[in-house]
């Protein structure tokens, strides 16, 4: 399994978010660090076809960003993304998973299945405008995992979680990426430490970093603020 | 085919659990209702004096009215309401008092061959001011001649009130069509759910078919139980008489051969269809304008415009068109509207053409609006 980007680039009026990405991702997580406006999110969108690039392609095994095979084996959680606050959380994972393709047995079967997951099952009858920050940004990422995805894309996926949920989180990434790819943007670079096989860093639209993290670097935030500051940037 | 049962449902569920769906919904029901019985409820007339509320009246006058029902309006039917000084003959004096532009002597001295000559004079300055081609006018003749020579009175007050309440019944689904589903897909983008559907395998097409189906079903609901309240109630008050009677007794000046009771079921059926562009026009608007405020000023403000603007027959083109917009053609104005279309070597009534039109606009909103939201991209918020 390949997820190719190919010059991917984003241009708006009068400036570039993303600027001539590419990359190759196999199997395993990776990381990808940068400030805030680096054009992340934008890349993200780009991957999950949802944000038309200027230029540029992404392609997994031969199937463009744009077919329905392609969304089939997509999972996504956005940064900040909204919810229906009259759905119960059953409801939502049952609307998700049909927009999924799921049928309608195996769409319970795994919305029963990542409520646990995620421990909502006590919760999922409750509508969704009663949860905690915490516990939407749960069912995010359980609606994130409905189809198995083989590519997933998280972006800021530990925002609103405690340190328990993080820590399980963190798990449940690493058993996934075995298996997927999983591309991860955070600001928490601890969150990234543990469990990112390669880091990508992007600043100003443009990726300045791509290795693997073995963990033999003492300290992955130092180290992204090195590569941060070689680029020019005064923190 | 991908889920669009179930997603189907679940885009049904998302309309209808708003609380402002219901507020508006009940608003509007309890309107329709009203007005049907509001000219019966809450007035009174003054007769000899006497001071009666508008229900006895009415309800004497049907009784009244009942023991006409079936006799011809001839010669014999005329001379007894002429002579008669009880009001038993209320009915046949108000229509003939219609056809003579309120003139009483006239009506006072008439007989059927007047009464009915009177009509024809009637549809003949209707053609002459709606321009009609000699094509027209003959086709209009030989449907007149299908008409009975001697119309047979029946009560049919409660397809007139049925009939005569339309436009308002079309103003009220266009307000709760244009409220509830102004915001069918610009919600998806203010809650910022968008970027979780559409990234979906079924994001697109599927996704969108099962929003366009479920407005369209909550158009089609909401069009039937608002029709369906105003009908009963107008049927349950004046009685449902009067089914197989001439349109002609309602409005003189028709000249479609449709009955009373058929003709509110024709008007059901527009009604319908009407419903199913107005709720493919909101969601239409919802999606290209990305703000369910901003489709519904649009929409209200269109209505609005349609209703302030006046198109004489003297501009036939431009008038025809005007006719067909909802607010005007949902009226009884159309049904003395016999302007007709040719369309392929046919000859069709508005009503006929109504039927195709408004079908046809639908897909096409349709089919524009499948490209603007396949197209559509989650930029910055």
């Amino acid at each position: 399994m390949q997820l190719i980007i190919d010059r991917l680039t984003k241009q708006y009026l009068n400036a570039i978010a993303v600027d001539r990405v590419s990359l190759r991702l196999h199997k395993g997580v990776y990381g990808l660090l940068g400030a805030n406006g680096a054009g992340k999110t934008t890349l993200m969108r780009m991957i999950c076809g949802i944000l038309k690039p200027t230029s540029g392609t992404v392609t997994c095994d031969g199937l463009t960003v744009s077919s329905e095979e392609y969304r089939a084996q997509l999972g996504y959680l956005p940064q900040d993304f909204g919810y229906y606050p009259d759905f119960t959380g059953m409801d939502f994972l049952l609307y998700m998973a049909s927009l999924k393709g799921l049928s309608r047995s195996a769409a319970r079967r795994k919305s029963v299945e990542l409520l646990n997951t995620v421990s909502l099952q006590d919760q999922a009858k409750k509508k969704i405008k009663t949860y905690s920050g915490g516990m939407k940004q749960r069912l995010g990422i359980a609606q994130a995992l409905l189809n198995d995805p083989n590519v997933l894309i998280l972006d800021e996926p530990t925002a609103g979680l405690d340190p328990r949920e993080r820590v399980r989180f963190r798990n449940l990434i690493a058993d996934i990426g075995k298996n997927n790819i999983v591309l991860l943007s955070t600001h928490i670079v601890s969150d990234l430490e543990h469990i990112a096989d390669t880091i990508l860093m992007m600043k100003a639209g443009q990726l300045i970093y791509e290795g693997k993290w073995d963990g033999s670097h003492e300290d992955l935030e130092a180290f992204y603020l090195q590569q941060t500051k070689e680029e020019g940037e005064n923190e | 085919m991908n889920n669009l049962a179930v997603l189907y449902s679940f885009e049904l569920k998302k309309i209808v659990n708003r609380k402002i769906v219901w507020i508006t919904a009940s608003a509007i029901l309890l309107i329709c209702v009203l007005m049907s019985l509001s000219g019966v409820l809450f007035s009174s007339y003054t007769i000899d004096g006497v001071q009666v509320s508008a229900y006895d009246y009415m309800v004497k006058n049907r009784a009244n009215a009942r023991k006409l029902s079936g006799r011809p309006i001839d010669n014999t039917l005329l001379a007894e309401m002429q002579a008669d000084h009880s009001r038993a003959y209320n009915e046949i004096y108000t229509y003939a008092w219609n056809l003579y532009d309120g003139d009483d002597e006239a009506v006072m001295h008439t007989d059927a061959a007047s009464l009915y000559a009177v009509r024809q004079s009637i549809l003949q300055k209707q053609w002459e001011t709606l321009k009609l081609t000699p094509r027209e006018i003959t086709y209009w003749q030989s449907r007149e001649s299908s008409l009975p020579a001697v119309y047979t009175y029946e009560y049919t007050k409660g397809y007139q009130t049925i009939l005569s309440g339309t436009a308002t019944l079309n103003i009220m689904l266009f307000l709760l069509i244009t409220v509830c589903l102004s915001g069918v897909f610009s919600d998806e983008r203010l809650r910022k759910t968008d970027q979780l559907t559409l990234c979906c395998r079924c994001g697109r097409t599927p996704l969108y078919l099962a929003k366009i189906l479920a407005g369209i079903t909550f158009g089609l609901g909401a069009a039937s139980l608002l029709y369906a309240a105003a009908a009963a109630s107008s049927l349950l008050l004046y009685g449902a008489d009067g089914y197989s009677a001439v349109l002609q007794l309602i409005l003189p000046n028709s000249s479609w051969t449709l009955r009373a009771g058929g003709t509110v079921l024709l008007f059901f059926a527009l009604y319908l269809l009407v419903s199913v562009l107005y709720s493919m026009l909101a969601m239409f608007l919802s999606e290209t304008l990305k703000s369910g405020a901003a489709a519904m000023d649009l929409m209200i403000g269109g209505m609005l415009l349609s209703g302030l603007i006046t198109i004489g027959p003297r501009l036939r083109l431009a008038s025809q068109i005007h006719s067909y917009f909802p607010d005007h053609f949902l009226s009884m104005e159309s049904i003395t509207d016999n302007r007709l279309v040719s369309l392929f070597g046919a000859q069709l009534t508005n009503w006929q053409f109504a039927l195709i039109l408004y079908p046809a606009m639908a897909l096409v909103i349709l089919i524009t609006g499948s490209l603007f939201y396949r197209h559509y991209q989650v930029s910055s918020r």
